[in-house]
């Protein structure tokens, strides 16, 4: 039997597909205005990748903030039950998920099941989403895909006060009139990012090793301070952004072949 | 169409007849028409039991204290403005001082009937904003409807307005503002903090207790002044009984909660439980009645096969129902039973001879401080809370964060934290807000429930040996 999973982001939208329990294509690209058409677009593309046709797939979860506009979904699930779910695939020791996307960030605790027991989530502050930085990115004219590589010249990352996105772009502004390295700038914002979401678990607290996902997770700086913040290990899924997407095809897996999961 | 809505909130014909008139003199002012009368008709139908008489009869209570509310000066009343908390006795003794005195507490209307039934909230709050009210976290939302409707000319100007400021100080503010732009004359009923809060509510602070007596009996004299028509003690007393029959008949219908399956939907239960902080004269001679009925619909029902959700459901804790009955709704289809809220403490009854040789007013205010809400301490509401989550032998608890309420800003993260811990419970606080539904999104409430729900089911599970 064959399941697919598709997670609508704020940012991109991913679709999974499963055969036999083996993951046989992925597929990615950006959201825009029509989520509908996107939708339709992303898997039409991940059906391409693995010789398959709408009509061939089992059963489609679909996840994330666009999950109800998917058109070919049998049912929807929240994105926090997908990464968790997805994780688990991979990492199946890890037990704490720090997931930093587009729009928002969560910290999910997981069982050895890979169900959820806990979870924290901001989506209502732009702090410490991968929103946050891509407007930094652009105020220093660089792009988000750079900012990893850039901060590894860091000798001395600065600290960045503001937790809001819009003034921490004023506050780099006038941090780099000052003249700090952009390096420095860039460590400090990675390191201004990880503490606005670590601070969501303190209280509960973090394991030995921490599982990575979303956008940023592609991002060594933001890895390297969440490991300084946390002190744990920081472990990097196979795909980090395929997770929920992942995580919502084996839930359909779960649904369409219940022994099997 | 009005008679249709007439008719789905429990109206007989004949007053329908009789009050058709006043009702769309209420529905002009209000300036809603027939497109919000045919949404309020598909809002009452999917969110609320009216397969049950007694509840179509509640939601007439409701929509008939509106057209009072609405129409008080114009029908001649002397209008006064009691706040929540509700001060329960005290504002059913102002209602019962004379005929021509119409005492409410606005919010509670607005947000049931403007709020929930009609979905139409936004534009007071607004107003609310324009006349110099923060919004968001800055300022109580639900305490912002009532500003906001006076000055979009809904609801009338009082002739006396009189905060229970003794928990919150929200609702002075507000009064404070009618105070000093319309002159509206303002009675003050505080308090002082409490000192024994861990040990509330089997022990009351009686410094308290003198000091809101105090307050009440300067009130009760100013108001006797103003209308001429002082509250005498036995009218007071008289009152108080009255009132006691309202808030018993409301408070015993959280043993339907302990059936399994819980045999009604919170949104309806919120309405019938509600009507006991109305404290108006209708709802005291009305409400007994009606609720009796209901619980006796409700137990019949319970025998029979209209069950909405299954036996053996996951039981949990939902702190403080927003008036957006859509949020209760999503708990409930996602299979989730709300088994013990904030209105399902009974109240502690004071120990015998606690009343001996107190006036009137300390034992109003004594009977007051021992009802659910009326402490000031976190540590209080924390116990409150996991007494009740205990006694109800919930799987989960939603602590429904709304995000203007100081007092409520105080214990959520660590009454989450505390009930987690010692109970072995899931435990989330769900941001929103109880009536502003800009503050928040279907979709943010929809992400966190259902995480939320795989979690109770497993906590439910692991009970029965049948964890996911």
């Amino acid at each position: 039997m064959i399941f697919a999973g598709i997670d609508i982001g704020s940012s991109t939208a991913k679709a999974v597909i499963l055969r036999k329990g083996r993951i046989v294509s992925t597929a990615m690209m950006p959201v825009t205005m029509s989520v509908a058409g996107v939708a339709d677009d992303v898997m039409a593309d991940a059906l391409k990748r693995a010789g398959l046709v709408l009509d061939d797939l089992d059963h489609v979860v679909s996840t994330g903030y666009g999950r109800n506009a998917v058109s070919f979904s049998s049912s929807t699930l929240s994105e926090i039950i997908c990464h968790a779910k997805g994780v688990h695939y991979w990492i199946p020791q890890a037990r704490t998920i720090i997931d930093i996307g587009g729009q928002d960030s969560k910290i999910i605790w997981i069982n050895d099941r890979g169900n959820v027991a806990n979870f924290v989530m901001n989506d209502k502050c732009a702090a410490g989403s991968g929103r946050f930085l891509e407007l930094i990115a652009q105020s220093l004219g660089s792009s988000i895909d750079q900012m990893g590589a850039i901060c590894q010249n860091s000798q001395n990352p600065c600290e960045i006060s503001s937790t809001c996105a819009v003034f921490a772009e004023s506050e780099v502004v006038s941090l780099r009139a000052e003249g700090k390295p952009i390096p420095d700038l860039v460590a400090g914002l990675h390191r201004a990012i990880a503490k606005r979401v670590t601070l969501m678990g303190v209280g509960r607290g973090f394991d030995k090793e921490i599982v990575f996902t979303g956008g940023l997770a592609r991002n060594f700086g933001v890895q390297r301070a969440l490991e300084e913040i946390t002190s744990a290990q920081v472990l990097i899924p196979e795909d980090p952004v395929m997770t929920g997407a992942l995580g919502a095809a084996l839930e359909a897996r779960a649904v369409g072949e219940p022994t099997a999961s | 169409m009005v008679n249709d809505f007439l008719e789905l909130c429990g109206f007989e014909p004949p007053e329908i007849r009789a009050q058709k008139e006043r009702f769309e003199t209420t529905l002009e002012i209000l300036n809603l028409g027939p497109a919000d009368i045919e949404e309020a008709i598909a809002r009452v139908n999917r969110y609320y039991d009216v397969d049950l008489l007694s509840i179509r009869k509640i939601l007439g209570i409701w929509i008939k204290e509106l057209v009072d509310m609405v129409l008080a000066k114009q029908e001649n009343k002397k209008v006064v403005y009691a706040s929540m908390p509700p001060n329960y006795q005290f504002v059913a003794a102002m209602s019962s001082a004379a005929d021509d005195i119409y005492c409410i507490i606005p919010e509670t209307i607005l947000g049931t009937v403007i709020g929930s039934i009609f979905g139409k909230m936004t534009p007071i709050l607004e107003a609310a904003e324009g006349a110099g009210l923060p919004p968001g976290n800055a300022f109580c939302s639900f305490l912002q409807t009532r500003l906001g409707a006076i000055k979009k000319g809904i609801i009338p100007m009082p002739d006396l307005a009189v905060p229970s400021c003794y928990i919150c100080d929200h609702s002075p503010k507000v009064d404070e503002l009618l105070n000093e732009i319309y002159g509206v004359p303002v009675v003050y009923i505080d308090n002082p903090f409490e000192e024994r809060g861990d040990q509330w509510p089997n022990v009351i602070d009686q410094r308290r207790v003198k000091y809101i007596a105090r307050d009440m009996e300067v009130a009760a004299e100013q108001f006797g002044d103003l209308f001429g028509c002082p509250i005498t003690e036995s009218k007071a007393r008289q009152v108080i009984a009255e009132e006691g029959r309202l808030f018993k008949a409301a408070s015993s219908l959280c043993d339907l909660l302990e059936m399994d399956p819980v045999p009604i939907r919170q949104n309806s239960l919120k309405i019938a439980q509600e009507l006991a902080s109305i404290c108006s004269r209708r709802c005291v001679q009305e409400g007994p009645a009606v609720l009796a009925q209901l619980r006796q619909e409700v137990e019949q029902r319970a025998e029979g096969d209209k069950r909405r959700l299954p036996k053996g459901a996951p039981r949990i804790m939902f702190t403080m129902a927003p008036f957006d009955p859509a949020i209760v709704e999503m708990v409930e289809d996602l299979g989730l039973a709300i088994s013990a809220t904030a209105l399902s403490p009974p109240a502690v009854t004071a120990p015998v001879g606690q009343w001996e040789n107190a006036s009137v007013w300390e034992e109003i205010a004594d009977t007051l401080l021992r009802r659910r809400g009326s402490q000031y301490s976190s540590t209080a509401t924390i116990n409150q809370y996991k007494g009740l989550a205990r006694q109800y032998q919930v799987d989960g608890a939603i602590l429904f964060h709304h995000i203007g309420c100081r007092q409520y800003c105080n214990w959520i993260p660590q009454g989450q934290v505390r009930i987690e811990k010692e109970l072995g419970i899931p435990v989330i606080a769900l941001e929103g807000d109880f009536i502003d539904s800009r503050e928040y999104s279907a979709a943010q409430i929809r992400n966190r429930l259902e995480p939320f729900a795989q979690m109770v089911r497993a906590s439910a599970g692991n009970k029965t040996g049948r964890g996911l």
